[in-house]
């Protein structure tokens, strides 16, 4: 009897499980110190002309909201390297992410909050280390390899594929200098 | 000993579990014809069910004024009059102008994000906490045309262009703020606010799938139906074992 009393207790443990994987995994501060040396990151705003937006769209598969995206820079031995956050829906609720580049590849991807009940697993690194190195084909605008799917996640697993090429294409308007930007702001990360 | 203690058991819990057992099967049978029936296609109308879903009457119509207009929030939807602007994080804490010299932009402030527009009204911006923003944001204000916000962590005058958030100090709290005030919406706006709310199809399949999950109930009515799925399994087992050993006897 004793046997199945501890069974119940550890099933009714184990239920609230499904709820995991909601939660802020990073914050973009603790981001930013990651991908920055200290005092290195300026800050920048950059204004989305009707070409971005154009483009954006055609990315995202959804107009990007809003006319202003703000992104973190500095130098590094002759290449630009980027951190841009993004909010990108999963299947109700935005994920946010996290993206490095440098010199036009990805140096990483990470998960900064969850908020929806499924497909948590992209935050793991066996999935986000795919996206390193990986840099935009020119036709397009695809990811130059292939990122494998999670089974269960797949919308989560779409929403970061999305936000990784939208940061491509942004760091290679801004690292060529084909965008309008604001003024820059030193950030201490 | 144990037989008697089992079968003790299995009977308490079958009572209780019976409830749900009805509650399932009927609901199930339902789901399983709702097509059939029409469920899925008739939408609620009552309102103390609509009411189990968050639907808005018009006294939860909250807005601020802007100019002539207003900017409203109701059931987390965001209102420039009567038009649908982007969701904000949080609850509706206050709407103004921001003046510079050559422009102006719109302030639309929520508990969690505040939310710049053009003034043609267009999205320039989300700002929350990623980008330095102090929280929870309780109303927002002007001093001198500069915006200055009240959050649970004092009050900041705010640059949203740079963004930069200046703690005032204590000594230092200006004696007249222009603070964003809650006002009331002409009646033509609260009541086609409310009705575009409504108009929301919540239908009887909806309800049944949610009676069923348990989700009527909100995140822990999923936790109840999850253990009342494991009781099932555990009567299930219970009732094998009493059957065999009746067998035995």
């Amino acid at each position: 009897m004793l046997a199945i009393k501890k069974f119940i207790i550890l099933l009714f443990l184990l239920v609230p499980l499904s709820a995991l994987g909601k939660g802020v995994y990073m914050t973009p501060n603790e981001f930013l110190v990651e991908v920055f040396p200290p005092s290195q990151a300026l800050m920048t705003s950059l204004w989305l002309n009707n070409e971005i937006r154009a483009s954006a769209k055609q990315i995202l598969n959804h107009a990007y909201p809003g006319l202003r995206i703000r992104y973190w820079h500095s130098s590094v031995e002759g290449h630009q390297r980027t951190a841009w956050i993004m909010n990108e829906v999963g299947k109700t609720r935005p994920i946010t992410i996290g993206i490095s580049i440098v010199g036009g590849h990805i140096e990483r991807v990470r998960i900064l909050e969850f908020r929806e009940s499924r497909g948590a697993e992209v935050r793991m690194a066996f999935f986000t280390r795919q996206f390193i190195g990986l840099t935009l084909h020119q036709n397009g605008r695809q990811l130059s390899d292939n990122i494998d799917g999670i089974t269960g996640a797949t919308l989560s697993v779409s929403a970061v594929k999305k936000a990784a090429r939208f940061a491509l294409y942004l760091h290679q308007l801004v690292a060529t200098d084909k965008a309008q930007t604001d003024e820059q702001q030193l950030i201490q990360p | 000993m144990t037989f008697n203690l089992l079968k003790r058991w299995h009977g308490r819990v079958g009572v209780l579990a019976a409830f749900f057992v009805l509650l399932l099967a009927v609901t199930g049978l339902c789901l399983n014809h709702v097509s059939d029936w029409g469920f899925d296609r008739k939408a609620l109308h009552s309102p103390a069910l609509l009411s189990l879903y968050g639907m808005a009457e018009v006294n939860d119509v909250v807005s601020y004024p802007l100019a002539d207009s207003y900017i409203s929030e109701i059931n987390d939807q965001m209102f420039y009059q009567l038009d649908e602007i982007t969701a904000c994080d949080g609850a509706l804490m206050g709407a103004l102008t921001v003046r510079f010299t050559n422009t102006s932009q719109i302030v639309v402030a929520c508990e969690r994000q505040l939310l710049l527009f053009s003034p043609a009204f267009q999205l320039i911006e989300k700002v929350g906490p990623g980008l330095g923003l102090p929280v929870a944001v309780k109303r927002v204000g002007l001093v001198d045309g500069e915006l200055i916000i009240d959050t649970t962590s004092g009050l900041f005058f705010a640059d949203l262009n740079a963004l930069s958030w200046t703690a005032v100090a204590a000594g230092d709290v200006p004696s007249t703020v222009d603070w964003s005030e809650v006002g009331v919406a002409p009646e033509h706006i609260r009541l086609a606010l409310a009705e575009s709310v409504d108009r929301e199809d919540i239908t009887y399949e909806r309800l049944l799938l949610d009676i069923h999950s348990g989700r009527i109930l909100g995140g822990w009515g999923v936790y109840l139906v999850d253990a009342m799925a494991v009781l099932f399994m555990l009567l299930a087992i219970s009732g094998v074992l009493m059957w065999m050993r009746g067998k035995k006897v």
